[in-house]
């Protein structure tokens, strides 16, 4: 009898239709792009060279609230331009092989207010890919999700340090995300959009996820290579 | 059955299930979906039939289920998914309103409820769900006594022929 009920019970437990087709769609073109799936050391990452392409022709931000903080330079992720490489293998329209100078950083953060009015220096990827890109490489970075709002540690970066190549932190040694302060960052609603900073810090918003839930670490030269997109995508 | 949309379409509630059951909300339980079968693309497994195939994407959704709930995030952040209470799921609100009998097992500790949804609802045997877990089968023979036990003095009436 309790069988039967339960059985009975679980047809009230179903995926919603729209999600179930989203996510096929989703998964139908993930399928046809194989190499997202790759990280390998060395190996220019093609999932974010695509959402770095599609950065390039992104939209602005409706509005971005900087509460308090202030935005560093794009230099300062210790990187040298040597070291820096084109994520989109040197042709891709658009990516001025400078990077900005240190004066374009000036982003007005940290008004009275606390929410100052922001025309950012951030770039948003679109579509598909950047959704994909979203669950694998940005929403793993430990950001929390609130509301409309996209929560990132300010020194994220961090997480890039020592990994040598992408790789899942075992559940047991997973931290969580470091202390504020954070970056605030107005979402858009559109799901899995990331948002690249010219220090690095990155945020996705993903309406449907509360709670990012894992944590890799990633190669240097990726961070090095989100630096550059960033930094170029400002122009 | 290679074609990937058909598997979608035939496991899709079968992983979701399994994710709400020890997630009781929505939300995870579509991001494990996701997880899944995006997992599912990069195996790139061929499978022998469909129970090898279904068996595989049932293990993944118990792990992944398992991952989330453990995950040092919701841990901290207070998920705690035995309390249902406050929540705004509509999935977990029709449960809760038009369903005595699955409320009751959302309300069971985590680790019975995967238990006790694999062998009502997927009707897996104890040795089964022993392989797929990695749990011995006397651990999940006892969870599924101790579910049973806390169920009947919630559910009275319902009896269990198992």
């Amino acid at each position: 009898m309790f069988k039967e009920l339960y059985k009975e019970d679980n047809g009230l437990i179903a995926p919603d239709a729209a999600f179930i087709e989203e996510l096929t769609e989703k998964m139908r073109i993930a399928r046809a792009k194989p190499s997202f799936f790759t990280y390998k050391r060395g190996v220019p990452t093609p999932l974010i060279a695509a959402a770095v392409l599609m950065i390039t022709g992104a939209l602005a931000l409706n509005a971005i609230i900087l509460s308090g903080v202030s935005v560093k330079e794009a230099s300062s992720g210790g990187y040298s331009d040597g070291e820096r490489s084109n994520a989109a293998g040197g042709d891709s329209p658009g990516l001025d092989e400078e990077s900005p100078s240190p004066g374009d950083y000036d982003v007005g953060a940290g008004s009275e207010d606390g929410a100052a009015a922001w025309s950012p220096p951030v770039s948003k990827a679109d579509g598909l890919d950047a959704y994909i890109a979203g669950i694998y490489a940005f929403r793993y970075f430990g950001a929390d999700y609130t509301g409309n709002y996209v929560v990132v540690p300010e020194n994220f970066a961090e997480y890039f340090a020592n990994g040598a190549e992408w790789e899942e932190i075992p559940a047991d040694e997973r931290e969580m995300p470091p202390a504020p302060p954070y970056i605030l960052l107005h979402g858009d609603d559109e799901s899995g959009v990331p948002y690249l900073f010219e220090d690095g810090t990155l945020a996705v918003c993903f309406p449907r996820t509360e709670t990012p839930y894992r944590l890799f670490r990633g190669e240097p030269s990726l961070y090095a290579e989100l630096l550059d997109i960033a930094g170029n995508a400002h122009d | 059955m290679d074609n990937f949309e058909e598997v979608m379409r035939k496991y899709s509630d079968t992983v979701y299930r399994i994710a709400f059951v020890r997630t009781g909300n929505s939300h995870d339980a579509e991001d494990i979906t996701q997880d899944v079968f995006l997992s599912y693309i990069r195996a790139g497994k061929t499978y022998a039939d469909e129970e090898h195939r279904k068996a595989w994407l049932i293990r993944a959704a118990v792990n992944a289920s398992i991952n989330t709930v453990r995950s040092a995030w919701k841990r901290h952040s207070g998920g705690q998914l035995n309390e249902n209470e406050g929540r705004t799921d509509e999935n977990f609100h029709r449960i809760e309103t038009r369903s005595v009998v699955y409320s009751a097992v959302l309300k069971l500790p985590e680790k019975y409820r995967t238990v006790v949804h694999l062998f009502y609802y997927e009707d897996m045997t104890l040795a089964q769900i022993s392989q797929l877990t990695k749990t011995r089968e006397n651990t999940v023979k006892s969870r599924l006594r101790r579910a049973k036990d806390i169920l009947r003095e919630k559910l009275e009436g319902v009896d269990f022929d198992v």
